[in-house]
């Protein structure tokens, strides 16, 4: 059933006293706050290649390009939308970084979190929708989607690509679907709307409020927009514009909405 | 292209590629990731004809509830459901994984599966990874030899009890069964006293919230209450709708029509003698 691992095994061997480490780790309780799986001792910190903010705390992995996604369920129809922003850290590198990609006709996935990964498991996801087509002879419907992305990030549990997908399709009869999933691909189905990236706290916000169930497709794309555009601008790292899909079963539309570049 | 880069399917199990990376970032200051937890209080006890389990709905991710409403009763076998606590990932890829096993097993034996031989793959799986993959769990069901209720810790250890709570609110429904817990209860007198334990932990523990799941197992029989109780129902909506007095400005917009999709079924000749 799996050979017994030691996960924080260290490649130098300089550093193999650390990988003892975690055998005296004290035993984890349920439900209380658990580590992130890593060594309790701290990494010896390089103070002259430090990823550093001005602030000097240490900064999240998902804080490093910035990124702000929602997804949103009306009637027979979805919406998708992204910010457009490509930074590295507090300086903006690109205003017109896609965020969302197709999938199929029918199915958009938009990945937060570092971009560089973000890049690398869209192009592992569509090499393996393209071979599931191959053998299939059909597009991939997207309830088994949202579980290949869940395969896909979990198996890469201990070191995991620091990426959250959102997940949004038409599956059978046209019923829209929508999932997320955090960075080792625990899923969240539901019913409403789904939200990822830094400005994610205020994106909550903003959708609980403005969300209603059954919307047209036009008046989805106005809430939609409007929860994007006020909740990335109350974050420094999302911005600079919204890239929106609306999805119903006959077309796509795909819009760029106009924000604050700042 | 490199070896690294063909993305064969995998044998199965977990990849560490990407840890030398991760590290190295680590090292560099960058905090690594919070997972989404399912802070929650999980119940099980067994009453005169089988297994009561419960849990509540809250996802958490750090302070924030990110799901509301989800699942915590994971379905193992037709007989055999498990409640999970922890990491949200860890608990579902891994009563997932032993649920098809079971399922294996089961063809492998031609018969119904039993509770022990579930708790057994959980333990055996949870301690081979010494603990790193965070899933505490309460397993209950029944089989032929009758009514099981487990707990299974996160580095593999089992408990075996007639009342079991775990996660974040465990001390608080552990209250209410330590207080009102008696043998030989009824499935109604059962469900109330789940229900309240739940409660307890919805109301009293941060990390759990929302509604209360309950799923009764009896010899032959399961019934699954999802959403059994909304202690926490949404009365503060707004009733008036949102209206946007500035509608959003468009810089371009792109329409692509879908075709439906013709399915092309071909009649065949017949075939020619």
């Amino acid at each position: 059933m799996g050979r017994l691992i030691n996960a924080n095994d260290k490649v130098n061997d300089h550093q193999a006293n650390e990988s003892c480490a975690f055998f005296n780790l004290s035993p984890l309780h349920s439900g209380l706050h658990f580590s992130a799986g890593r060594s309790p001792i701290p990494a010896k910190l390089d103070a002259a290649r430090r990823i550093d903010t001005p602030a000097g705390s240490p900064m999240s992995i998902f804080e490093y390009n910035g990124s702000a996604l929602i997804a949103m369920v009306g009637k027979n129809c979805f919406a998708i939308a992204s910010d457009r922003r490509l930074g590295v850290q507090l300086q903006t590198i690109a205003t017109d970084f896609q965020k969302i990609y197709k999938v199929h006709d029918k199915l958009f996935l938009g990945l937060s979190g570092l971009a560089t990964d973000a890049q690398t498991l869209y192009q592992r996801l569509v090499f393996r929708h393209k071979l599931y087509q191959l053998r299939e002879e059909r597009d991939m419907k997207p309830e088994t989607f949202a579980n290949l992305v869940s395969s896909i990030l979990y198996e890469k549990r201990f070191g995991p690509y620091f990426c959250q997908p959102v997940i949004a399709g038409l599956g059978d009869e046209d019923k829209p679907f929508i999932c997320t999933m955090d960075s080792i691909g625990a899923k969240e189905l539901a019913k409403d709307f789904v939200v990822a990236g830094t400005a994610s706290e205020s994106l909550y916000g903003a959708c609980e409020s403005m969300f209603k169930p059954d919307m047209e497709p036009e008046e989805l794309f106005e809430t939609i927009s409007q929860a994007l555009l006020s909740s990335v601008d109350r974050d420094c790292l999302s911005g600079w514009g919204g890239h929106v899909y609306v999805v119903t079963s006959t077309e796509i539309r795909e819009r760029i909405l106009k924000g604050r570049m700042d | 292209m490199s070896k690294a880069t063909i993305d064969l399917p995998p044998k199965g199990g977990f990849s560490f590629d990407l840890c030398r990376r991760n590290d190295m970032l680590s090292k560099k200051g960058v905090r690594p990731p919070s997972y989404r937890k399912t802070g929650t209080t999980i119940v099980g006890i067994i009453f005169q004809d089988g297994v009561i389990l419960g849990a509540d709905t809250r996802a958490t991710e750090g302070p924030i509830v990110c799901d509301k409403n989800c699942e915590k009763i994971h379905y193992m076998a037709p007989n055999i459901y498990c409640c999970g606590a922890g990491t949200a990932a860890d608990t579902e890829a891994v009563t997932d994984m032993v649920s098809s096993q079971l399922q294996l097993h089961r063809y492998h034996t031609g018969r119904e599966s039993r509770v022990v031989t579930a708790l057994t793959f959980l333990k055996r799986h949870l301690f081979n990874y010494q603990g790193h993959v965070q899933a505490a769990l309460v397993l209950g069901g029944v089989d032929f030899t009758g009514p099981h209720l487990h707990t299974i810790y996160p580095h593999g250890s089992t408990d075996t009890l007639p009342f079991a709570t775990m996660g974040s609110g465990s001390l608080a429904a552990m209250s209410v069964f330590e207080s009102k817990y008696r043998e030989g209860l009824t499935k109604d007198e059962g469900i109330n006293l789940v229900s309240e334990a739940i409660c307890a932990g919805i109301f009293n523990d941060l990390g759990s919230g929302s509604n209360v799941d309950i799923c009764v197992i009896t010899k032959g029989h399961k019934e699954y209450l999802r959403n059994h109780l909304l202690p926490n129902a949404d009365v503060y909506a707004l009733k008036r709708e949102y209206t946007f007095p500035k509608k959003t400005e468009v810089l371009l917009t792109k329409i692509t029509p879908l075709r439906a999709k013709v399915k092309i079924i071909e009649g065949g000749d017949a075939m020619e003698e």
